[in-house]
């Protein structure tokens, strides 16, 4: 990409302060749907990050979000912290596979937020303790499927919207 | 989105509702046996079904105490202790999942689960 290096850490700055956001927002008027299904809004901006300035920013837009998300609200380190981050860090893997293997937004969107949620199964399962908590999967898959299409079409919604910005930028 | 791709959404879907749907199923399913467990420093000394009214005397470190159970709940009453804890709690029905529990006689009553924990 021909772009600029202050231009391109503007935008990372501000994808992540909007994961950031959005991660708080949804924590915080929204929060789980049922039996702890998520919106997981915080997606679309991984989504978007990695379509819009690659696979490194988006691993660091992902962590950022769930470092500095989970700083903001006074959970640093603590039980929330870490499940989280293990869904990140599965669901960014995916993200980074499926990118390689160059799979449509929706697709994308669908399978990274299983991930997700397998993510944080895996450490409840692993970390905590907890085996049992794998009978919550299949509900958490079922709810991961619609919820990956919202987030995928917003998205997609978004890269349309900014897609002028990007031309602007490297041509 | 590619065919492929939503086959392969529309298996995920599938999968984990058919899993949904057979962790529901009322077949698999068998009502779960309440038992309620008396223990003495961590050793099970009496196992009993609340339904059945009965009262259970147990030697405790301190002292003695009896178990009472009646209407599909229990309690602890003649107990030799100094702060009667135990005692106070009153009546306990095995779905509220509280333990009873005596620390100078080493004493817990709770609910038992088979299988996991």
């Amino acid at each position: 990409m021909g772009m600029n290096k202050t231009r391109h850490f503007v935008y990372l700055t501000l994808l992540s302060a909007m994961a950031i956001v959005l991660n708080m927002v949804e924590s915080i008027y929204i929060g789980s749907l049922a039996f702890g299904i998520r919106v997981g809004l915080a997606n679309i901006i991984a989504l978007v990050t990695i379509r819009f300035l690659g696979v490194r920013d988006m691993i660091i837009v992902n962590l950022m979000r769930v470092v500095i998300g989970n700083l903001l609200r006074g959970l640093l380190f603590g039980s929330t912290f870490w499940i989280s981050l293990g869904g990140v860090v599965l669901s960014s893997l995916v993200l980074i596979v499926l990118d390689y293997m160059k799979a449509s937004l929706l697709f994308t969107s669908v399978i990274s937020s299983i991930a997700h949620s397998v993510g944080q199964v895996l450490v409840v399962m692993t970390f905590y303790r907890q085996p049992m908590i794998m009978t919550i999967l299949p509900y958490l898959l079922a709810g991961s499927v619609p919820m990956g299409l919202i987030t995928g079409y917003t998205a997609g919604l978004m890269l349309k919207r900014i897609k002028p910005l990007q031309t602007r930028i490297n041509g | 989105m590619k065919k492929t791709e939503k086959i392969i959404i529309a298996v995920l879907l599938a999968a984990s509702l058919l899993a949904v749907f057979l962790m529901k199923n009322p077949f698999w399913k068998k009502e779960p046996e309440i038992l309620v467990t008396i223990e003495h420093q961590g050793k099970v000394i009496y196992e009993f079904d609340p339904a059945k009214d009965a009262v259970y005397h147990v030697h405790g470190s301190y002292g003695e105490l009896d178990v009472e159970v009646k209407d599909g709940k229990y309690r602890v009453t003649n107990e030799t202790c100094p702060n009667h804890i135990c005692a106070n709690m009153g009546w306990v029905s095995p779905e509220e999942e509280l333990p009873i529990v005596c620390m100078p006689n080493e004493v817990i009553v709770l609910v038992k689960h088979d299988g996991n924990e």
